[in-house]
């Protein structure tokens, strides 16, 4: 039969203390990861995407959800906005952003969510899980404007939207 | 008052916003999910228990881990992604194989599926049955 395997594609779920592999363990044998997740408040995660340089080149702010059930079922919680925004100054303080240049566009943006904003240094992005309205934020992106993250798909062009 | 301020304003400026993954876990811990890269185009990410261990691996093709809500993943060849489930869960690991990965499949039009259950771990591979090798 010819089975073709497609992303999501493989996972092994661990049920006992049977599986020895930690965070060192993959080190080892796979290097450096190239992204992570924190959880930066009870309920709140926070994924980083490094560059070859190791530095940030985008994060996300959102609702702690487990890989499993993100992956299983497309859901989109609201983010409450406060905590997110506390999230937000410690990883990006406004000091460090740069100039403001105004709106940005966003290649399929919802009707009534509100444009990107653009820094001289980072790009941020407020996004909304579904259309209903109001509209309620999900989370919140920042996108580093480093030449070290000039490789990654930029947000303002339909591949923010592709597989790298 | 202004040697407390200067205080003040040089822990501020010693604390470096978070940007590298050295800062992230001074400042947050250790990570709960990691993805290493585990062939060019192959990525596996893990998510973990409270006890540090993997709980949770999901290998998939290359794609931007934070991107818009639009995905379209790659595919992976069967005898490759079985490779992979061996290496990154040995046989040994998952134990006496109660339901074998193929002795079922679900399908829905081109998108279809298959679930395995050893004795440490259940498995599961989502599966395009439309495109050809």
């Amino acid at each position: 039969m010819a089975l073709r395997i497609v992303a999501g594609c493989l996972i092994a779920i661990a049920l006992m203390a049977a599986m020895p592999l930690t965070s060192n363990d993959y080190y080892a044998r796979y290097g450096k990861p190239d992204a992570e997740r924190f959880i930066v408040r009870p309920d709140l995660a926070l994924s980083v995407e490094y560059g070859p340089d190791g530095g940030a080149c985008k994060m996300r702010i959102e609702p702690r959800q487990s890989l499993m059930y993100s992956m299983a079922i497309w859901t989109n919680p609201t983010a409450p906005v406060d905590e997110v925004t506390q999230v937000l100054n410690e990883v990006a303080p406004p000091e460090t952003r740069g100039k403001e240049l105004g709106p940005g566009k966003l290649f399929g943006q919802l009707a009534g969510a509100p444009p990107p904003t653009e820094y001289q240094n980072v790009t941020i992005i407020q996004e909304f899980g579904s259309s209903d309205k109001p509209l309620k934020m999900s989370s919140v992106a920042v996108l580093f404007k480093r030449p070290e993250c000039e490789s990654l798909p930029k947000y303002s062009d339909p591949n923010w939207l592709k597989p790298q | 008052m202004r040697v407390l301020l200067a205080c003040v304003a040089f822990l501020a400026m010693a604390s470096p916003v978070p940007q590298s993954s050295f800062d992230l876990h001074a400042r947050y811990g250790e990570p709960d999910v990691q993805r290493f890269a585990i062939r060019p185009d192959v990525t596996m990410t893990v998510e973990y228990g409270d006890d540090h261990k993997a709980c949770i691996i999901d290998v998939q093709p290359r794609q931007a881990f934070i991107q818009g809500f639009l995905r379209r993943p790659g595919s992976i060849s069967k005898e490759t992604s079985l490779q992979l489930l061996d290496e990154v869960a040995p046989p040994e690991v998952r134990g006496k194989d109660t339901m074998p990965l193929f002795s079922n499949l679900f399908e829905s039009s081109c998108a279809g599926s298959t679930g395995g259950i050893s004795e440490h771990a259940q498995e599961s591979l989502g599966l395009n049955l439309c495109e050809t090798p």
